[in-house]
């Protein structure tokens, strides 16, 4: 070969090599298989229910599957563990676990095993502080979270209950947001620390008094937490309000009818819509603008006139409302910084009913009782905010051992909410609900009124937990 | 005090000349006439006949009579025939003794001139010895001997370069440490108070030794240029050397060396010099070995062996001589030389090339400085490419491995960390079972037993030994590149540029930054190989001998493979270009099967790792897909993997362009493995290739080593008559050569130089990791955990193991313990029912459908899950914050997360029924139930575990093996989490042993033998 051949030979070999980048570049990197179903199901539930003196306290577990589900139940208060027990749930069936609830800080920190559970909670008050609270738990642990049902109104008493069920210590910051004031950052609110396994109780009015809408935010520096807000209100009784993991853009409440008075409180606790975008902005300028649609059994318009509202960054603020019959607030941010809120109703008697409602809805829930004693009228609202109509099915999850009701079919218009008929609630008592619906995504709350404690009618409301695949985030 | 011959002037001494003769009947008449012809009057000559079988006595009789004939029935030795004339009166009575061999022909006033040396120099009095100026007997102008010295350890040396011509240079009366026993002058004063020579040494070093001791003694050394004498060097190579033949010259060299020092240095003296000259002998011990030079390293142990046994005899003597001592060891040391002088051919060279340079200086005088400059750089570079090269080379590999030189701990990159003795090696080696990771049966890479080796050879530092493999790598992969090269082209200068663009190239440099030991040494030996398979399916056979060839082909292997397995596949695809491309397919293929064979009997114990899991041991993770990187041949980051990294491939393909039609078929050759290596690489970087054959730096190695083969050959062809050759494409592709290598080479070196690497000292490691190591307590285990990429975990986490598939959240895992990496483990795959049960815990987990991943991850003593920052997909990360009992800890620069659940890797649990049911269970969904608490910690002890508090199950997070035994219990252990072992005991403490070690210990003695035979047969011959 002469050195010509060799010539061209070489160019050849750079010919194959720029084909081969190319063919390279294009073909990229085999991507990875899926992750194989898992076997090990487990779970959390983190239930930051406080309480007071002589509180009596509920968590319910309620087994919607076909399997038997076994759970171990561990109780926290600021001293420590209360020690844990081991249930076993029947398929379709619920179980009620009496927890202590004698101290504001007490939480219950439930573990799940062998398949997907639903938990909620229920105090009762007592020793003059009449009222129930009811929410489901919060599915995880997490390192920010935000309330924004706090309220340090005249005769209004709020507590942060703030759980730690993990092996290492929780660090902590806590600021306050109101609608007319600076962010409170308190130094006793720093650096908070929550040793393992242990619960706490920050009373807010010590820090904020005479905040009818009190927004919270924990920001977790080290470790990680679950919180609630318990507002103790001489007049609204007791409520008691999961907060959320972080603001989101989306947020529907349901009530009942109630005295036909309800309040929404809105906290928008950071600045902007990106939270790693750090520049200064001037308050007024940002915050966020949101618009509050009523839904009910008439065609939706804004309630209490929140169509395009602003709020300043770091700030709560307390809107009232007024509805009638089973009616959803459909909470939307129209532009600006993410929101959290909570929906708080006048209920019967001198207690009312405070949620935060759900962010996304879903077709197959588990509504955990919000009845203390009897008599009760239990209560559920299925809100369906899509376009087409849902046909949506109510089963019982009862005790073990009880016979269940049956089944009841609604149907639910589009843009609507529906009650569940009375006749079929009636003989449900303190059952949890399964609430599936043929496809349509739906969001489903407990709204009931019941005999509390000392003889006084209480109310409670309770959003459904959507169930998912166990265990997911 | 003893008068020397020179205080009586006015007397005429008498010499008595003692002419040894054996065998030597063709030379001694000549030997004989030149002392008949001596001009010296008062002479007389006694003959020793030292046991000859020719006609030497004969001749001896008919020059000097019967009478003046001594004659030995055995022979006895220059020293024992030269005793025998001593002890008869006539020696007594002479004022001088000339010692004479019977090849040494004096000239006819060599005895007046000894003598007016020994008696008549104004200034030099007591004068003990005078010795001649040799030459040589046939060619009288070719300098033999004008007088020794020696270094402080016995060693003697000649001021005389090899082949010197007497041009009168040492034509003046010299005082020296010794002067040659050829024809040797010895006054009667010193010899009675020296002694006479020690006649356990040969022939040629007992001349030293008598004149040290005669200086010693208070007598001068002087050489006599006027008196010369002819000499054959006859009794230097066999005849009057009794042992001369059963071993080999640097043998008597060195047995006499010692012998000598034990004798003749002062107590004070020897206590510095004797450690030092052992220190020194290691170090030589050690070349000799890794040279496989068996037979000089046997010689030298003999050497040692020979002073030991006859420690007695150089004692007794000793006593004597420090007896008679009349001076002081430094004032012999005025005469020896420096211990550098050992290295006087470096010395001889460069002045040959300063001479030469001087030369080219006076020649161009007339030119301009610059032209002067490129001329003599020219000449130099032309003339010498070797050493050129390594005084650059050794300069800039001293500046950069300048962080080595330190008592730190090495630490950083993917650097294993070393046991803290050379037995921490061998334990490995011989262990029955696996005492690192989830444990089992595979057998620890026959790699340890070097290491090992090698840490003991360092007085058993391992982080000695650890840097010496880190800095000796490379220069290990420079010369074994050079060697390849010169095999392949035949010519220097382009084997010492491609040793020096392998070594520059990006892969090299990002394998010594990451402290990839092992792979370094790969890189070190693949260009060997890839020489081996050119040569075994070349046209020529190798100039070995077929089995010896075949046989060293079969250890090089070995060695590749016992470090990084991998490498196998590097091998294979060698191997497949030549059986498609190479002239010789089947000798070639013949051939490599045979070694193949030989490698594997090398590796016997080994081979079952390899096979484990079907090849997982060749699997690696690490490499690149980033189609920049892989053609800079750099994996990852580092110094010198920057765009100038390009210069290799880039220099390649000018290469492949200018390459002869002598070395054409292996260019197309080398460029098929290059393309076949990178695409390959690739492949295997994206997760094409299936797992047995999936190792991008295997393949990325073998096509660097391609390119710089391609190198050798362009660099080679360019400089074949481009001179002759009219202008034109080759000068312009030649030249374009030039400057890609050059600038290559400079800017890679200057990476090289001021580049930070990844591993150093401990500041190498996470700040986050150091404070984690430091104080968490007890044993533990890693799980280290990072997104679906091919890069090494943070220091000390290693590579990567296992790739848990989890779509959006896959990630790719590795598991170590509180040490992390440890060379113990090098080249054994992560494989077995224990990795096995590992990878299913992490797919739970990123599931999603767990909250308990901590118990899950339990039985494997993960105390702690780690990542690098940033490196953690955000699904997988979100999956792990769900953890209930994995608690992210606050940690810079790493995501720590502590288990909740964590139990020890070997400890008795708590004897609830909990934790029983725990431990016996099989599936995962009861893992996740189990409260276990941490239990009691065995302590890892040699053959097993011990200690312990507590009544409950005995748990070990080791593989099941029915082998493992509760000392003092009959029962059999059972199989905990489906994978472990674990025990039934009423009573802690507990000593749990494994059973079955002696075959373990069987196989590595074999082991050993088959590597004693294998080196053996491929050793480096040696002159007798």
């Amino acid at each position: 070969m002469r050195a010509r051949g060799q010539g061209v030979l070489a160019l050849a070999v750079v010919g194959v090599v720029a084909l081969g980048a190319v063919t390279f570049d294009r073909l990229g990197p085999n991507e990875p298989a899926g992750a194989p179903p898992g076997a090990a199901t487990s779970a959390t539930w983190l239930c930051p229910h406080g309480g007071g003196k002589s509180y009596e306290g509920t968590v319910f577990l309620a087994n919607p599957g076909d399997v038997e589900v076994s759970a171990r139940v561990t109780q926290l208060s600021s001293d420590g563990t209360e020690g844990s027990s081991d249930i076993l749930v029947s398929p379709r069936s619920q179980v009620e676990v009496a927890v202590e609830t004698s101290d504001r800080s007490s939480s219950t920190f439930v573990e799940t095993f062998g398949g997907w559970l639903a938990a909620g909670w229920l105090v009762r008050g007592a020793e003059g502080e009449v009222g129930i609270g009811a929410e489901p738990c919060a599915a995880a642990a997490g390192r920010g979270w935000v309330s924004a049902a706090a309220s340090t109104a005249e005769g209004e008493d709020a507590f942060l209950v703030v759980m730690n069920p993990f092996d290492t210590d929780a660090v902590f910051d806590v600021a306050l947001f109101a609608a007319d004031r600076a962010p409170v950052r308190d130094s006793e609110l720093t650096d908070v620390t929550l040793r393992p396994r242990r619960s706490t109780a920050i009373r807010l009015n010590d820090f904020a008094q005479g905040e009818a809408g009190l927004g919270v935010s924990i920001e977790v520096s080290s470790g990680r937490l679950a919180a609630s807000s318990l507002v103790v209100s001489e007049g609204q009784g007791i409520g008691s309000v999961i907060a959320s993991a972080e603001p989101g853009q989306r947020q529907v409440m349901l009530t009942s009818t109630g005295a036909g008075r309800s309040v929404l409180n809105v906290a928008v606790p950071t600045v902007t819509a990106d939270p790693d975008d750090a520049t200064p902005v001037p308050p007024g300028q940002l915050g966020s603008t949101f618009t509050a649609i009523l839904r009910s059994e008439t065609p939706p318009q804004p309630a209490g006139g929140l169509a395009e509202q602003p709020q300043e960054p770091e700030s709560a603020a307390a809107y009232p409302l007024t509805t009638t019959g089973p009616s959803a607030v459909d909470l939307s941010v129209r532009e600006g910084a993410p929101v959290v809120a909570a929906l708080r109703t006048i209920g019967v008697g001198n207690d009312g009913g405070a949620t935060a409602g759900s962010a996304t809805p879903a077709t197959s829930w588990v509504v955990t009782p919000t009845v203390a004693g009897e008599p009760a009228r239990p209560g559920l609202l299925v809100l369906n905010p899509g376009q087409s109509q849902a046909s949506v099915s109510i089963t019982s999850l009862p005790a073990e051992g009880e016979q269940p009701r049956g089944s009841t079919t609604i149907t639910v218009p589009p843009g609507s909410v529906a009650g569940v008929p009375r006749e079929f609630l009636d003989g449900v008592g303190s059952a949890s609900l399964l609430v599936i619906s043929d496809g349509v995504p739906i969001v489903a709350l407990g709204a009931s009124t019941s005999l509390g404690n000392e003889g006084q009618s209480v109310y409670g409301l309770a959003a459904g937990l959507p169930i998912g695949e166990p265990g997911t985030t | 005090m003893t008068q020397s011959p020179a205080a009586t002037p006015e007397r005429t001494p008498t010499v008595l000349v003692v002419l040894v003769a054996r065998d030597a009947a063709d030379w001694l008449r000549e030997t004989v006439a030149a002392l008949a012809a001596q001009s010296y009057p008062r002479m007389a000559v006694l003959g020793v006949d030292d046991g000859s079988d020719d006609d030497s006595h004969q001749i001896l009789e008919q020059a000097l009579g019967e009478r003046r004939v001594i004659s030995l029935p055995d022979p006895r030795g220059l020293a024992g025939a030269f005793r025998e004339a001593m002890e008869q009166p006539a020696a007594s009575e002479a004022d001088l003794v000339l010692l004479l061999h019977d090849d040494a022909a004096l000239d006819p006033d060599a005895v007046q001139r000894l003598v007016e040396a020994a008696v008549g120099i104004r200034g030099l009095d007591e004068v003990g010895i005078v010795g001649c100026k040799v030459v040589d007997w046939d060619e009288p102008r070719r300098l033999l001997d004008v007088g020794r010295s020696a270094d402080i350890f016995g060693h003697a040396y000649t001021p005389l370069q090899p082949d010197e011509i007497d041009q009168g240079q040492f034509d003046r009366v010299l005082e020296v440490l010794c002067v040659s026993s050829a024809a040797m002058l010895i006054s009667r004063a010193a010899w009675k108070r020296a002694g006479l020579l020690d006649e356990r040494l040969d022939a040629d070093h007992q001349g030293l030794d008598l004149c040290w001791r005669v200086r010693l003694a208070g007598f001068r050394v002087v050489m006599m240029p006027l008196a010369r004498v002819r000499h054959r060097e006859v009794t230097r190579s066999s005849d009057h050397a009794p042992r001369a033949g059963r071993h080999s010259p640097r043998y008597e060299e060195d047995r006499a060396a010692i012998a000598t020092m034990s004798k003749n240095y002062g107590l004070v003296s020897l206590l510095w010099v004797a450690p030092l000259a052992l220190l020194l002998g290691l170090v030589r011990l050690l070349f000799l070995t890794l040279a496989r030079r068996f037979e000089e390293a046997y010689d030298l142990l003999s050497a040692w062996g020979w002073n030991i046994a006859h420690l007695g005899g150089t004692l007794a003597r000793r006593r004597r001589i420090q007896r008679e001592r009349r001076v002081k060891d430094r004032t012999i040391r005025r005469f020896m030389e420096t211990a550098g002088v050992r290295l006087p051919r470096w010395f001889q060279t460069a002045e040959r090339i300063l001479e030469e340079q001087r030369e080219i200086d006076e020649r161009d005088e007339d030119e301009s400085t610059s032209r002067r400059l490129r001329d003599r750089t020219a000449s130099l570079v032309g003339s010498h490419p070797v050493i050129v090269g390594s005084f650059i080379g050794i300069v800039v590999g001293a500046v950069t491995i300048r962080f080595l030189f330190g008592a730190e701990t090495l630490a950083g990159g993917v650097l294993p960390s070393f046991p803290a003795g050379p037995d921490g090696f061998w334990a490995e080696l011989v262990s029955a079972f696996r005492t690192t990771q989830l444990g089992g049966t595979l057998s620890a890479s026959p790699a340890l037993g070097a290491l090992g080796g090698l840490s003991w050879l360092m007085l058993g530092s391992t982080g000695l030994a650890q840097k010496v493999v880190l800095a000796g790598a490379p220069v290990l992969a420079a010369i074994l590149t050079y060697r390849a090269a010169m095999r392949l082209t035949g010519r220097p200068g382009p084997s010492v540029l491609a040793s020096a663009v392998y070594v520059l190239c990006g892969l090299t440099l990002w394998s010594f930054s990451e402290g990839r030991l092992a792979f370094l040494v790969a890189l070190a030996v693949l260009p060997a190989i890839f020489e081996r398979v050119e040569t075994a399916f070349g046209r020529q056979e190798s100039s070995d001998e077929r089995w010896r060839f075949v046989a060293g082909v079969g250890v090089t292997l070995a060695v590749l493979v016992a470090f990084v397995p991998g490498a196998l596949l590097a091998v294979g695809v060698l191997v497949v270009v030549h059986l498609v491309a190479g002239p010789a397919r089947l000798r070639g293929l013949g051939s490599m099967a045979l070694a193949s064979v030989i490698a594997a009997v090398l590796l016997f114990p080994f081979v079952p790792t390899l096979v484990a899991g079907g090849g997982v041991a060749l699997v690696s993770q690490v490499g690149t897909s980033d189609l920049s990187q892989l053609a800079r041949l750099a994996p990852g980051g580092g110094p010198g993997t920057w765009v100038v990294a390009l210069f290799l491939p880039v220099a390649a393909l000018v290469s492949f362009a200018l390459v002869n039609a002598e070395l054409r078929g292996r260019a197309i050759r080398a460029v098929l493995v290059a393309l076949i290596g990178l695409a390959l690489s690739w492949l295997s970087a994206a997760w094409w290739v299936p797992v047995p054959l999936s190792n991008p730096l295997a393949y990325l190695a073998v096509a660097a080593v391609a390119e710089v083969m391609l190198v050798a050959y362009g660099v080679s062809s360019a400089l074949t008559g481009l001179g002759r050759e009219a202008f034109g494409m080759r000068q312009i592709l030649t030249a374009m050569l030039a400057i890609v290598i050059g600038g290559g080479l400079v800017l890679q070196s200057i990476a090289a130089l001021v580049g930070g690497w990844a591993v150093g000292g401990p500041e190498q490691v996470p700040a986050a990791w150091s404070v984690l190591a430091s104080t968490a307590k007890g044993d533990f285990r890693v799980l280290w955990v990072g997104s679906h990429t091919n890069d090494p975990f943070p220091a000390p986490g290693g590579d990567p193991e296992g790739l848990a598939q989890a779509g959006d959240a896959t990630l790719r895992y590795g598991l170590t313990g509180r040490d992390g990496t440890v060379a113990i483990d090098i080249a054994r795959p992560s494989v077995g029912t224990g990795p096995d049960h590992l990878g299913d815990a992490l797919d739970e987990i990123l599931s999603g459908t767990t909250r308990h991943g901590g118990a899950l991850l339990a039985p494997f003593g993960v105390r702690f899950v780690i990542a690098a920052d940033d490196d953690v997909p955000p699904r997988a990360q979100r999956l792990l914050d769900a953890q209930v009992d994995l608690d992210l800890v606050p940690a810079a620069g790493l995501v720590v997360y502590s288990n909740a659940r964590a139990i020890p890797p070997a400890a008795v649990l708590d004897d609830d029924p909990r934790s029983i049911e725990a431990v016996r269970s099989t599936e995962p969904s009861d893992v996740v139930r189990m409260s276990l608490r941490r239990g009691s910690p065995l302590t890892q002890v040699q053959g097993g575990w011990e200690g312990g508090e507590g009544a409950g199950p005995v748990f070990l997070s080791t593989e099941f093996q029915g082998a493992w035994q509760l000392e003092g219990s009959d029962d059999a252990p059972f199989t905990a989490f489906g994978w472990a072992t674990g025990f039934d005991t009423q009573q802690a403490p507990v000593a749990v042993r494994y059973g079955t070690q002696l075959p373990a210990t069987i196989q590595a003695w074999l082991l050993a033998v088959v590597w004693a035979v294998a080196l053996w047969v491929t050793r480096k011959p040696v002159a007798r």
